[in-house]
């Protein structure tokens, strides 16, 4: 992830094409003009996204396959830095020009408003991805000062901190050591690393989103919710409901439906879910372990189908729910491993060693790890609240909210980690 | 709004008071820490050594010179000060905040680490942070970790942050070196074999660094310490190093003696002195300390 000031002209570029489409797309009655400039901006949007993203990761693999089969040809080679936000901001604007194209939105001609919506602040860098439906009409809105909506942002962004500094930030340590050198750790080790990243992840990209909605509540506007506890979820289809929810429906309206989603046969509907599984790899990352992560993924989503495995709704039998999430955790865990590892290489080692590398336990910095493990128990203590309590209206007093924000800063200030790195979302 | 602020104001009131009476707590118990623990070995290097001789260094100083040795030998009393993971930066701030007590007559700087810019240098400094209302001394290298530390700073839990367990660990942990002056001998023998190790030959420096390596030098020197910078002895063989090559020129500069031991004969000879490839055990670091008394002594 960079940011040069020069990037602004991209997302200026970027703003004006789906604008001026979009515009286009309303007036025009004639569907082949209007589908035209829809083919326009999205191969535009994606052009660019393409130069800076993929390029040199689709050449380079390009290149490798025709040398193994003893073909030699060169590509140009750009040296592109990633500018900020640059996945999140072209889906936002390429979904709007879809959305003006399906007739399911009036095309904003306010270019101001429009300008706001592709770049508004607080979602601008890692999302979430936002819906013209639902941003627009609060900007058209004259914004009033909510207290309501105010305090409740603010306990989002220290939520959000608490996600990102204490649970993220502290695992980061210990999953950075286990993968830097995958193949010098033993199974037990490589398996507590690899639940680290598991929550290392959601803390850090959850937390992210968190101070995003909590910075634009303060402001008066709701942004959509875009993680809902989803280790919670007890089939890898619900996980995906629970996890970038803005991503996974972002796909879902704008890749897999227009596909076919699930209106056509058993076959077809497995295929389109495996595609729009890989193509939301790719969309993470311009890496084969980012690709066999989306695949992975797709295939839970196909072998789940097939076996017609549904969530319990019946949550008071403990076991079966517990079975539930523990298997899908599993499951979710070692799609991880693709995402984590540093290479596909480093990835089948870490996989292999999982069964055959018996040996001790690496805990690393003793201290760290317990503070990683304080900062777990509090995240799984307030998920498990919000998930099981907070609807049942077992709602608790003024004092004891206040004096659980207050616990959370102090432990921000006692154990969070203030020489963490970026959010790991900065650089999708 | 307004109550929003209010709101807010209170939360920010709230907090206040609870940053400062964990942040006072935590402060007393780091300042009750043994001198032999982690901490109370760094409060007693910047707020309580007045010993004649000051051995600066990393692990491999803290490890490779038995101050007690010298202590007798030379007949002057010894310190080590030297700390694990600490480079340059926590050297230069200790010898600052010495002279700002006393002038120590000998000062030995065991070299390890590189010139390379390394972001957890900067992040180590952090060790500092407890001493940055008392020692005004520090303020310059304790702000290189950001400029917005001075901010940080206002809370008083910020800088204990992750030392709870450390600080609780040494005030009930045994005192069990506190007549090794600093010095922390290990008992472990190496198994590992002779091997060569790629060293960078060539990187673009951290000025910083330098700057602060030339500032060690300089004070010494302005100061009159007998000085002498040392690279004590390795298990493994290099070809060439860009960071000891960077040394010896600035040592040049200042004049002051450098002794390299990183391709002694005898040490590369004898695995049994070495506890890994980078750290001598307790038989190497007497061997080794003896070596640096008849050099001193000459001195």
């Amino acid at each position: 992830m960079n940011w040069e000031p020069i990037y602004a002209l991209l997302i200026f570029f970027s703003t004006v094409v789906t604008y001026v489409c979009a515009n286009q797309i309303d007036k025009e009655t004639e569907q082949k003009k209007r589908k035209l400039y829809l083919v326009s901006s999205v191969i535009i949007n994606f052009g660019i996204l393409f130069v800076f993203k993929y390029y040199n990761f689709i050449t380079e693999s390009v290149f490798n396959v025709l040398d193994s089969a003893g073909v030699r040809v060169h590509f140009p080679e750009f040296k592109l830095l990633l500018p900020v936000g640059i996945s999140f901001y072209t889906f936002q604007a390429v979904g709007y020009t879809i959305d003006v194209y399906r007739k399911e939105l009036k095309h904003e001609t306010h270019f101001g408003k429009y300008a706001l919506f592709v770049s508004f602040f607080p979602q601008l860098v890692a999302g979430p991805i936002e819906r013209a439906t639902n941003l627009l009409p609060q900007f058209r809105k004259e914004i009033k000062f909510d207290y309501r909506m105010a305090i409740d942002g603010t306990k989002l962004i220290i939520w959000g901190y608490f996600m990102k500094v204490v649970v993220a930030d502290r695992m980061a340590v210990y999953t950075d050591t286990i993968y830097s050198n995958i193949g010098g750790h033993s199974a037990i080790t490589i398996i507590v690393g690899t639940i680290f990243f598991a929550f290392q992840i959601y803390c850090d990209f959850g937390g992210y989103s968190s101070i995003a909605i909590g910075c634009a509540k303060i402001m008066g506007f709701d942004l959509m919710t875009n993680f809902k506890r989803p280790y919670f979820a007890q089939t890898p289809v619900e996980f995906w409901r629970r996890w970038h929810i803005s991503l996974s429906t972002w796909f879902k309206d704008y890749v897999y439906i227009p596909l076919g989603g699930n209106r056509v046969s058993k076959t077809r509907k497995y295929y389109n879910l495996f595609i729009t599984f890989l193509v939301s790899g790719l969309w993470h990352g311009a890496n084969w372990t980012f690709v066999i992560w989306g695949g992975v993924n797709g295939i839970y989503q196909i072998v789940y189908s097939i076996l017609n495995i549904k969530p319990s709704k019946n949550v008071k039998n403990v076991f079966v729910y517990l079975f539930n999430i523990s298997t899908n955790f599993v499951l979710i865990c070692f799609s991880w491993i693709f995402f984590r590892a540093n290479s596909m290489s480093d990835a089948i080692t870490a996989i292999s060693r999982t069964f055959t590398a018996p040996g001790k336990f690496f805990m690393g910095d003793e201290k760290g790890f317990v503070f990683a493990i304080i900062g777990l128990v509090v995240l799984l203590g307030k998920d498990t609240y919000d998930e099981f309590l907070l609807e049942q209206r077992l709602k608790p007093k003024k004092i004891a909210k206040g004096a659980w924000y207050l616990g959370l800063v102090m432990l921000i200030l006692l154990i969070g980690v203030f020489d963490g790195g970026q959010f790991i979302y900065f650089q999708f | 709004m307004k109550k929003y602020l209010i709101t807010i104001f209170i939360g920010l009131v709230a907090i206040f008071i609870c940053d400062f009476l964990i942040g006072t707590g935590l402060e007393y118990f780091y300042r009750k820490t043994k001198k032999s623990s982690h901490l109370g070995h760094i409060t007693y290097t910047l707020e309580e050594t007045n010993e004649d001789v000051l051995i600066f260094g990393t692990s491999r100083g803290h490890h490779h010179y038995d101050a007690n040795m010298i202590a007798d030998s030379l007949g002057l009393t010894t310190y080590n000060t030297g700390l694990d993971g600490h480079f340059i930066f926590y050297q230069t701030a200790a010898l600052k905040s010495v002279l700002a007590r006393y002038t120590p007559k000998k000062v030995v700087l065991d070299f390890s680490g590189t010139f390379e810019y390394d972001q957890s240098d900067y992040d180590r400094l952090a060790t500092l942070l407890p001493y940055y209302d008392t020692h005004p001394e520090l303020e310059d290298i304790i702000l290189m970790r950001s400029y917005f530390e001075r901010y940080k700073l206002i809370s008083s839990i910020y800088p204990y942050n992750s030392l709870i367990l450390t600080i609780m660990k040494g005030n009930v942990a045994k005192d069990s070196k506190k007549n090794l002056n600093g010095y922390s001998p290990i008992n472990k023998v190496y198994k590992g074999t002779l091997d060569s190790i790629p060293v960078k030959e060539y990187y673009e420096v951290d000025p910083n660094k330098i700057e602060s390596f030339k500032e060690f030098l300089k004070l010494s020197k302005d100061n009159d310490i007998d000085i002498v910078v040392v690279c004590s002895p390795n298990y493994y063989e290099f070809k060439k190093s860009y960071s000891l090559e960077l040394c010896r020129d600035m040592c040049k500069e200042f004049e002051v003696p450098f002794l390299d031991y990183s391709k002694d004969e005898y040490y590369l000879k004898h695995v049994e002195l070495f506890k890994d490839r980078t750290h001598m055990n307790k038989q190497g670091a007497t061997r080794f300390t003896q070596e640096i008394i008849d050099l001193l002594k000459k001195s």
